[in-house]
C-alpha cells in the first residue's frame, strides 16, 4: 500500500508535471548579472563583518566602564535583530559636513542618528528603522522656526534629500503653532542622499544654533540598530533621585552639538524590561538618567552645569573609527569632573521644555485604552492599537500574541524588540502625526489608518514592503491631528512565526478584492528599489 | 511508479563538482568550485524554479538574485549550493508570500484583460496550482518539476518528511478535485 503521495491517479500527476514543465518552458533565458551579485554580496559581507567589530567594539568599552547593561543592551538588540549596526560607508563619511547659508552662520552639526522621542532618548534611535533601501523615517518634533531658517533649509543643497526638524524630546510648544515647521520636512534630490536632523534649541538663540546633519545615503539608516546609535563611550554616575528634584520630569537641554536628556530610572526599567533586557544599571534605586549625545559635547563640559553631581548620568561618546580610546576616555573623564548642580537661572532657562515636556510625560502615565482589536481569522497574531493621546503627542501600540499574553511591544513609543513587531511608533506633533510601525516577517500586512474624523477620513493606508524578508517595514503615514485621532491598524496578513507547528493547515490570506488590488497599483511594491516611498511631503 | 510520466528530473548537481549532488546531498565538494562555475550552472534552472513557483518570470529572476546574493554571501560555509539556492527561494518566497500572491492574480487579470483564453489544460491546471496554499504549492512543485525526494523536500521547506507526505496528499486531493470539476 502506498503512501498518501503515492497518488493512484496518473493522470492528476501528469497533468501537473506537464502544466510545471510548459511554465518551466514559457522562461526565457536570461544570463543573470553576476556582477550585481557580487558586488552586492561583497558589500553584504562588509557590512557583516563592520557590524560585528563595531558591537564587538562598542560592548568591549562599554563593560570596560562598568556599563554592562549598555553591553547587555547593544549585544542583546543585535542579538535579537541580527541586523548590521553601522554601515562602512557611514563610518568613513566625514564627521560634519557644513551647510552655509544665508543668515545663519553657525550651523552646529549633529552626529546623532537618532532623535529623542516623546519616551526620551530611547524613543528616538528607532527612528531609523527601517527598510534598508527604501525608506527613512523619524520621530520628529518640532520647534519655532523663522522665514530665514525655513529659506536656510530650502537652500540645503540637492545632495540633501530630506531634513528633519527635531525638537526637544518631540515637543512643541503649544503657543506658538502658526511658527511649527512641518515635523518631517522632506527635500527630495536626484541622488540618493537626504540629510537628516535639523535641532532647535529650546532658548531664544535657537536660530543661530540650526544643526544639520551630515548626508547619508538612504539605506544606511536600515543598517543603524534601534538601541545602538553610534556609541562610542558611557560612562554612568548613580546617585539619589531625591538630589535631582528639578529633573524629576523630564529635562532636556539641546545646546549647540548636544543634548541631555533626564528621566526617571523607573520609565527606563521599565521599558527595558519590556524589551526583555536584564541587568541594566538603572532600576536599582532612584536614580535618573541623563544621556548626553553626539558631536563636540565633551568640548563644552561646563555646559552641562546644570547636571546635579550624583545623578546617573550616562554619556554616549561617538567614537570616530581613528579614535584613540584612551584620549576618549580622557574626555569623558574631563567632562565628568565638569558636572555641578544646575542654578535657578539655568532651571530658569529650561522652563519652557520642561513644562512642555512635563505635560507629555503625565499624559504617557494614562493606561493604553485599546481602541481597535483586529483578530486575523485563522492566524497567531492579534494586533491591537491603542488610544490616540492627543495631549500626550504619542500613541501607543500594543500588540498581542494568542497564547503567550499580551505583550506591550510599543508603549511609549518605544522600540521593541521581540514578538511581531519590532518597533512602532506615533509621534504627533503640531497638526500631524508621524506613524512608524515595523514588523518583523511574522506580520505581512498591516493597513494603517489615520482619521482625524470619526466618520470618514481614511488618510492612508500603511505599506507593505517585503523585500526583507526578516522585517518589513510596515507604513508610515503623516495623520492631520484633528478632533478624533484614533489611529486603527489592522493586520490584513499575518503569518505563524517560524517555529510554529509545521502540520498546522495553511492558512492563506483571504483573496483579494479587485478593489484591493486596484488599490495596490500604486503602491510601493511596483516602485524600483531605488525610488522613494514618497511617504512625505515632496518639496 | 510515483513519477510515472515525469521527464527526467532536474539535477541539481553542479559538473565540475566530485559528486552529483542531490539536495538530500552526498557528499559534493564544492569548496574549489568558483563562484562563477556556481552561477552558470545554477542561474537558468533556479530561474525556472522560481519562476515555476511563483508563476511569475520577473519576479522568478528577481528572487534567483537575490537568492545568489544570500548565497554569495554564506558561499563559505554552504555545502550544496544548489539546495541551499532552492531553499533561499522558497524562503524568500515565504517570506514575502503575500506580495506574490499579489503579483500571480495581477498576472492572471492582466491575461484576462488581454483577452487571452485560459482554457488550455495547462492553464487550467496552473491556475489551480498556483490556488494552492503556498507550502502545498512548494511540495508540489519540488516533486514534479525538480523531482526531489520528500527527505529532500522536507529539507527545503524545513518540516518533517511526514509533513512533506501529508502538504502532496491533500495538494493533489485538491488538484483532482478541480480537474474533476
Amino acid at each position: 500500500m502506498g503512501t498518501h503521495t503515492d497518488v493512484q491517479d496518473e493522470r492528476i500527476t501528469s497533468a501537473v508535471v506537464e502544466a510545471l514543465q510548459h511554465r518551466a518552458g514559457s522562461v526565457v533565458d536570461t544570463e543573470g548579472q553576476l556582477d550585481s551579485i557580487v558586488s552586492n554580496g561583497k558589500m553584504n559581507e562588509r557590512r557583516r563583518t563592520t557590524s560585528r567589530r563595531i558591537l564587538g567594539s562598542v560592548t568591549a568599552i562599554a563593560l570596560a566602564f562598568g556599563a554592562i547593561g549598555v553591553a547587555q543592551v547593544v549585544s542583546k538588540r543585535n542579538e535579537n535583530l541580527a541586523v548590521p549596526v553601522l554601515s562602512p560607508e557611514l563610518l568613513e563619511m566625514p564627521s560634519f559636513r557644513l551647510i552655509p547659508s544665508d543668515g545663519i552662520d553657525d550651523y552646529i552639526l549633529q552626529d546623532d542618528m537618532g532623535t529623542a522621542g516623546p519616551s526620551g532618548p530611547f524613543g528616538g534611535f528607532a527612528s531609523f528603522w527601517g527598510d534598508a533601501s527604501r525608506h527613512v523615517s523619524v520621530s520628529v518634533g518640532t520647534f519655532p522656526i523663522t522665514d530665514d531658517l525655513r529659506q536656510s533649509a530650502a537652500d540645503l543643497p540637492r545632495s540633501v534629500e530630506a531634513m528633519i526638524a527635531v525638537g526637544p524630546n518631540g515637543s512643541q510648544p503649544s503657543n506658538q503653532p502658526e511658527s511649527v515647521m512641518p515635523p518631517m520636512s522632506y527635500w527630495r534630490s536626484e541622488n540618493d542622499k537626504f540629510g537628516v536632523h535639523v535641532t532647535f534649541p529650546p532658548d531664544t538663540a535657537w536660530k543661530d544654533q540650526v544643526a544639520v546633519a551630515r548626508t547619508i545615503r538612504i539605506g544606511d539608516f536600515g543598517e543603524i540598530s534601534a538601541t545602538a546609535p553610534p556609541f562610542g563611550l558611557q560612562l554612568v554616575f548613580n546617585g539619589p533621585l531625591s538630589e535631582l528634584e528639578p529633573l524629576e520630569r523630564w529635562a532636556i537641554w539641546n545646546r549647540r552639538d548636544y543634548w541631555v536628556a533626564a528621566q526617571r530610572p523607573s520609565k527606563v526599567a521599565e521599558k527595558l524590561d519590556r524589551l526583555g533586557f536584564t541587568g541594566f544599571g538603572f532600576a536599582a534605586n532612584e536614580e535618573v538618567v541623563v544621556r548626553g549625545l553626539t558631536g563636540s559635547l565633551f568640548k563644552n563640559p561646563e555646559r552641562l552645569s546644570w547636571v546635579e553631581k550624583g545623578w546617573t548620568v550616562t554619556v554616549n561618546r561617538f567614537e570616530t573609527p581613528n579614535q584613540d580610546p584612551a584620549e576618549t576616555k580622557a574626555e569623558l573623564l574631563k567632562f565628568a569632573e565638569g558636572l555641578r548642580p544646575a542654578t535657578e537661572k539655568e532651571w530658569s532657562n529650561l522652563a519652557q521644555p520642561v513644562d512642555s515636556l512635563l505635560r507629555v510625560s503625565a499624559d504617557m502615565k494614562k493606561p493604553t485604552r485599546m481602541v481597535s482589536q483586529t483578530e486575523v481569522a485563522g492566524t497567531q497574531w492579534k494586533l491591537l492599537v491603542g488610544e490616540a493621546v492627543t495631549d500626550a503627542k504619542c500613541v501607543n501600540i500594543s500588540v498581542t500574541s494568542s497564547g503567550s499574553g499580551e505583550v506591550n511591544l510599543a508603549k511609549d513609543c518605544v522600540p521593541v524588540s521581540g514578538g511581531p513587531a519590532l518597533f512602532s511608533s506615533i509621534v504627533a506633533v503640531g497638526d500631524q502625526r508621524v506613524l512608524v510601525a515595523l514588523f518583523n516577517e511574522t506580520v505581512q500586512a498591516v493597513k494603517v489608518r489615520g482619521s482625524s474624523d470619526p466618520n470618514e477620513s481614511i488618510v492612508t493606508d500603511g505599506l507593505l514592503v517585503a523585500n526583507n524578508p526578516e522585517w518589513t517595514y510596515v507604513g508610515s503615514v503623516i495623520v492631520p491631528l484633528v478632533g478624533n485621532d484614533d489611529v486603527v491598524i489592522e493586520a490584513l496578513r499575518v503569518l505563524p512565526s517560524e517555529g510554529i507547528d509545521v502540520d498546522a493547515p495553511d492558512v492563506e490570506a483571504p483573496p483579494l478584492s479587485d478593489e484591493e488590488i486596484a488599490a495596490l497599483d500604486n503602491e510601493v511594491l511596483d516602485q524600483p528599489p531605488t525610488e522613494s516611498l514618497g511617504l512625505f511631503p515632496v518639496k | 511508479m510515483f513519477m510515472m510520466g515525469n521527464p527526467e528530473p532536474i539535477p541539481l548537481n553542479l559538473p565540475g563538482a566530485v559528486e552529483r549532488e542531490t539536495v538530500s546531498g552526498q557528499a559534493v565538494v564544492e569548496s574549489d568550485l568558483s563562484v562563477e562555475v556556481v552561477f552558470n550552472q545554477q542561474w537558468k534552472s533556479l530561474v525556472r524554479f522560481a519562476t515555476v513557483l511563483v508563476g511569475n518570470a520577473t519576479v522568478g529572476e528577481e528572487l534567483a538574485q537575490e537568492a545568489f546574493t544570500r548565497w554569495y554571501v554564506h558561499r563559505g560555509s554552504v555545502e550544496y549550493p544548489a539546495a541551499y539556492l532552492r531553499s533561499t527561494v522558497v524562503n524568500l518566497i515565504r517570506g514575502q508570500h503575500r506580495r506574490f500572491k499579489v503579483s500571480r492574480r495581477r498576472a492572471y487579470l492582466l491575461e484576462v484583460d488581454g483577452d487571452r483564453s485560459l482554457t488550455s489544460p495547462h492553464d487550467v491546471m496552473l491556475d489551480q496550482i498556483d490556488a494552492l496554499p503556498q507550502r502545498q504549492r512548494t511540495a508540489v512543485v519540488l516533486r514534479f518539476y525538480e523531482g526531489c525526494s520528500e527527505a529532500e523536500i522536507a529539507d527545503i521547506i524545513g518540516c518533517r518528511p511526514g509533513t512533506v507526505k501529508s502538504l502532496l496528499s491533500r495538494a493533489l486531493a485538491t488538484l483532482r478535485l478541480g480537474i474533476e470539476r
